[in-house]
């Protein structure tokens, strides 16, 4: 099924300028209680407003030719992270540089106007994207064979499937030529045949040294994609290094808060149970609680067989003395 | 400041220079497509407005098929259709960049919240596709003027008065698109209201024959300045500094409007992509 195993590792020269550079990058989001309260922040500072802190002092060097990793559970600050990279959005504070065009598998379909055509499209999404007339042209071909739309390219897009519509915006994001190429789990359009022509093509492109930023659940794909991996949590950067290592490293962590998370739910049905007077229906929690007993032991095993794993790695790949703290 | 302000948006144009008219075509392209008769929408549309309101005007209320205005002491008068007809060309331009320059950004929230794109062209884009519209609507005016009234050199004033008209409303969208992005309220507002500026605006009456205190009072209306404007070039054979008072109050709202424009799209830019 993976057709990563047999790509060429692209040589990163360590030494060279980065050619995405966040240094301590800071965001927060104002969350409004209400349209009124919105409208009113238009004119005067909102007093005391809810703060979601979505990236804490982010630091991130990435250099040309390298692919990072992603992980982090939904709402660690990826996204965030990731479109301040794309120039979507803006950091309160610290500073991001991006030398290069970025393209993004994120939002295939963003920008199609459903009454042109397909190949109308491609000129309008090239424009948008910022491109030059000449370049969408020289391009055209290549985007039309790579969508497989056939006749249907000069139709309405508004006449399209979706996946014809994701194919066509899969097909302008990746034959732009990037220097930097954002994937957020995008690997899954259309049949099979198309994921893995898709996934042929982001090697191709990989292999030519472009950039890649590879966000993902599945850890797995990441091994396969990303030789470096960070690890994101409540908006701060907590681990960045080898992808197998980012990868334990998560799933230590994500078990201790896991482990924590089931003793507390534990704790509080002892306290019911305890705590009945007589005649109290209990057994519901009678019920649960073995059942959470269970799970914390499964959950503590685990533990031992990551953090064991973890230290393996480590003692393989820098000796005895662990040089990589978190 | 409002220098510094103001480097962002001429950046933000000239990293995207030749493509703005493309997108401006493209804008255009997207309103009339899919439509049998296209782009003679753009026409017919207007067309029907003005007969409507040439047909209650003229026929409806019999009297007030003539218009009579006091120029350089003289007394013109015009028919009402021509007098109309030269002050719902650049009310149509107007109206519709005021309503749809308010949703400009709300409209293209995929190119805000999506992609990396210089935001202050959405403005300037759109607003191009609508002086295109406007341009070939004052090409058929002019046929009818020229047949009704005749030509003079005045008429070149057409090409002061149509640029400034484009920038004006292009600086009012940059303080009414960003707002109207935060908050749809301001867009509601802005369309509830345009039904009462069209009758305090001299389109049809003339709005300097109004009594004291009112005719000063239309002065501040600065779209009054364009609808008398564009009379001056093709009726009233009048250049653009004779009214001095109206000039100048007008000079005055550009100026601030400019100011307000920069400051508020500055203020609100980075804010736009976390609302929308």
């Amino acid at each position: 099924m993976s057709t990563f195993d047999d790509m060429k590792k692209v040589e990163v020269d360590m030494t060279s300028e980065p050619i995405i550079k966040i240094k301590d990058v800071s965001k927060t989001y104002t969350l409004y209680k209400s349209d009124q309260e919105r409208f009113l922040a238009l004119f005067k500072k909102p007093k005391n407003p809810i703060i979601h802190k979505a990236l804490d002092h982010v630091n991130l060097e990435i250099r040309r030719g390298e692919s990072v990793g992603l992980m982090g559970d939904n709402g660690c600050g990826k996204s965030t992270l990731l479109k301040t990279i794309t120039g979507v959005t803006f950091p309160d504070e610290g500073s991001v540089e991006v030398d290069g065009m970025v393209a993004a598998l994120l939002e295939l379909t963003a920008g199609f106007s459903m009454d042109m055509t397909g190949r109308e499209n491609i000129y309008l999404k090239g424009y948008i994207l910022g491109l030059d007339e000449d370049t969408i042209k020289t391009i055209e071909e290549a985007v039309i064979d790579f969508a497989e739309l056939g006749d249907y390219i000069d139709q309405p897009v508004r006449t399209y499937s979706s996946g014809m519509r994701v194919r066509l915006g899969f097909a302008i994001n990746v034959n732009i030529s990037p220097d930097i190429l954002v994937i957020d789990e995008a690997l899954a359009v259309g049949d099979a045949a198309f994921k893995t022509k898709c996934r042929n093509k982001i090697k191709d492109i990989m292999e030519s040294g472009v950039t890649v930023l590879y966000v993902s659940h599945n850890a797995n794909s990441v091994k396969e994609i990303c030789d470096r991996s960070v690890y994101m949590k409540k908006g701060q950067l907590l681990f960045d290094g080898p992808t197998e290592e980012t990868h334990l490293v998560y799933l230590v962590d994500k078990r201790t808060a896991q482990i924590e998370k089931r003793k507390k739910r534990i704790a509080k049905l002892e306290k019911i149970i305890r705590e009945a007077k007589d005649g109290e229906d209990i057994r519901k929690e009678q019920e649960l609680l073995p059942k959470h007993r269970k799970r914390l032991e499964q959950f503590e095993e685990d533990l031992a067989q990551y953090t064991q794993e973890l230290e393996d790695y480590r003692k393989e790949h820098y000796g005895d003395e662990p040089t990589v703290s978190d | 400041m409002i220098i510094v302000f103001l480097r962002d948006i001429i950046n933000e144009h000239k990293s995207f220079g030749k493509r703005i008219f493309v997108l401006a075509k493209t804008e255009l392209v997207k309103t009339y497509k899919g439509a049998a008769i296209g782009p003679l929408w753009a026409v017919v549309k207007p067309a029907f407005t003005l007969f409507v309101y040439w047909f209650a005007f003229t026929i409806g209320i019999k009297k007030l098929g003539q218009v009579e205005v006091l120029i350089h002491n003289h007394t013109l008068s015009f028919d009402r259709f021509l007098f109309m007809l030269v002050g719902f060309i650049p009310w149509f331009f107007i109206s519709e960049s005021i309503t749809k320059g308010a949703k400009d950004i709300r409209s293209h929230r995929q190119y805000v919240t999506k992609i990396n794109f210089p935001v202050s062209t959405i403005m300037t884009f759109t607003s191009l596709s609508r002086i295109y519209v406007h341009l070939a609507l004052s090409f058929i005016m002019y046929i009818i003027v020229a047949f009704m009234w005749g030509t003079s050199w005045y008429n070149l004033q057409y090409f002061f008065y149509m640029p400034i008209m484009f920038l004006f409303f292009l600086f009012l969208s940059w303080t009414t698109a960003p707002m109207c992005a935060f908050s749809p309220d301001l867009e509601n507002a802005i369309v509830s209201i345009m039904s009462g500026i069209f009758w305090l605006t001299g389109v049809i009456y003339n709005s300097y024959d109004l009594p004291a205190p009112l005719d000063k009072i239309m002065l501040f209306n600065p779209i009054n300045f364009f609808v008398n404007g564009y009379r001056n070039a093709f009726l009233y054979d009048r250049f653009f500094f004779e009214f001095k008072t109206e000039f100048f109050i007008f000079l005055a709202e550009f100026i601030v409007l400019f100011i307000l424009g920069v400051y508020n799209y500055n203020r609100l830019r980075k804010k736009i992509p976390d609302v929308l």
